[in-house]
């Protein structure tokens, strides 16, 4: 197999992590274990478009958790192709659209710069950047590390299934008990 | 714009392959190889790309200072294009060539004068227009591998590919799911594992007909 299919090939995780965050971000309220045992506020805002084949609702004015209209596109197999989320760490926020194809970042808006010269302006903004993407990426990681182990059978996909088709929603505390073991079982390796 | 100030949405890649020891010196050689050149009206190429200045796109005299901040490597993609407007074009070349057939006495031109002729009138309009002018800025942290280019378009990213290769010998891996899984430390069973992997189905209907 080739780059060029490999990389095509994997495309669907990128719509798979976005239900995993947006799941996840609704489970712990919008707040999320990072990989490095600290947490980040997470949330969708009022944009976000879901798409099963040629099929497409672009969903705009309410944040995709209490829009019932997102979560009936869900439950009728649309998965995330673009979404608007906010993270904030540390106190620094950021808002973006992420693509779920590649998961490119658009139209992000880091915390305010500090610093008046261009060069200093240019490391400052740097800085933000790769903040926030470490943010996600670290994000993603987890998500790989879940999607690849037996625990992805074992206890996420039923989880977001449950969720996705409106039925019990997961215990929170033992979701994240199992979640955070698997993790760490992949730290020791 | 992007990379110093405005709108941040970028297209992100991997560099492939090792850096030369003491790669500035040579690479600010293979940059001024493949500056922007302007366009002047009798181009026989309607476009123009190459490489200028972060700062400034008018700036094409570069040195280590103005491209290398500090681990970065900093250049503005510079792309210009004459763009007649067709009917200009058309209306000149109409009264041009009525012109033409009055002074040679003629009916109808053959078709290589009428692309002669079209070619005159096209440098003469461009005589009295400028080029249209797009700049991209892209920053290459030298120590990650990362390039970001401010840009998202698919053919603006095509020239990033030919111009990054062109000019620095190496090849870039577009960020997505793929090359994020190459990043987390992924090993080729893994990678090979999920990039064969069937997408998840969560919602019930089509599950239930799947798992059948």
């Amino acid at each position: 197999m080739d780059v060029v299919d490999r990389i095509e090939g994997c495309s669907f995780a990128g719509a798979e992590f976005l239900v995993w965050l947006w799941f996840e971000s609704e489970l712990f309220e919008g707040t999320l274990q990072l990989s490095d045992d600290t947490t980040c506020e997470l949330w969708f805002e009022s944009q976000i478009i879901l798409a099963r084949e040629k099929e497409q609702a672009a969903l705009k004015g309410t944040a995709p958790s209490s829009n019932a209209e997102a979560h009936e596109a869900l439950r009728q197999g649309k998965l995330p192709t673009r979404a608007r989320m906010r993270i904030i760490r540390n106190e620094l926020e950021y808002a973006f659209v992420i693509g779920a194809e590649d998961l490119s970042l658009s139209t992000l808006r880091i915390p305010a710069q500090l610093r008046q010269e261009t060069d200093e302006q240019f490391y400052e903004r740097m800085y933000l950047v790769e903040e926030i993407e470490k943010i996600v990426d670290g994000l993603f990681t987890d998500f790989l590390v879940l999607r690849l182990s037996k625990s992805w059978d074992g206890f996420v996909l039923p989880a977001l299934r449950s969720w996705v088709r409106g039925e019990e929603a997961p215990d929170a505390d033992d979701y994240g008990r199992k979640r955070a073991a698997a993790l760490a079982r992949r730290k020791k390796k | 714009m992007g990379a110093l100030k405005g709108s941040i949405t970028y297209s992100r890649f991997y560099v492939q392959g090792e850096l030369p020891e003491n790669f500035a010196n040579g690479y600010m050689r293979r940059i001024r190889n493949r500056m922007f050149e302007p366009l002047t009206p009798d181009s026989d190429d309607p476009t123009h790309w190459g490489w200028c200045s972060i700062a400034d796109p008018f700036d094409l005299e570069l040195d280590q200072e103005k491209v290398f901040f500090n681990a970065y490597l900093n250049l503005g993609l510079r792309i210009d294009r004459w763009s007649v407007p067709a009917p200009l074009v058309k209306a000149q070349l109409a009264q041009a060539t009525k012109a033409v057939l009055e002074k040679k006495g003629r009916e109808r031109l053959s078709r290589a004068e009428k692309e002669e002729l079209k070619s005159v009138v096209v440098r003469k309009l461009r005589k009295q227009l400028l080029p249209a002018m797009k700049v991209i800025d892209l920053s290459w942290n030298t120590e990650t591998g990362v390039v970001r280019f401010w840009s998202r378009s698919k053919k603006s990213v095509e020239m990033l590919h030919e111009m990054f290769e062109k000019t620095f010998g190496l090849k870039l891996l577009p960020h997505g799911p793929y090359a994020a899984a190459v990043r987390a430390g992924c090993d080729p069973e893994q990678l090979e594992r999920l990039s064969s992997t069937q997408p998840a189905v969560f919602h019930a209907e089509t599950a239930t007909a799947e798992e059948e």
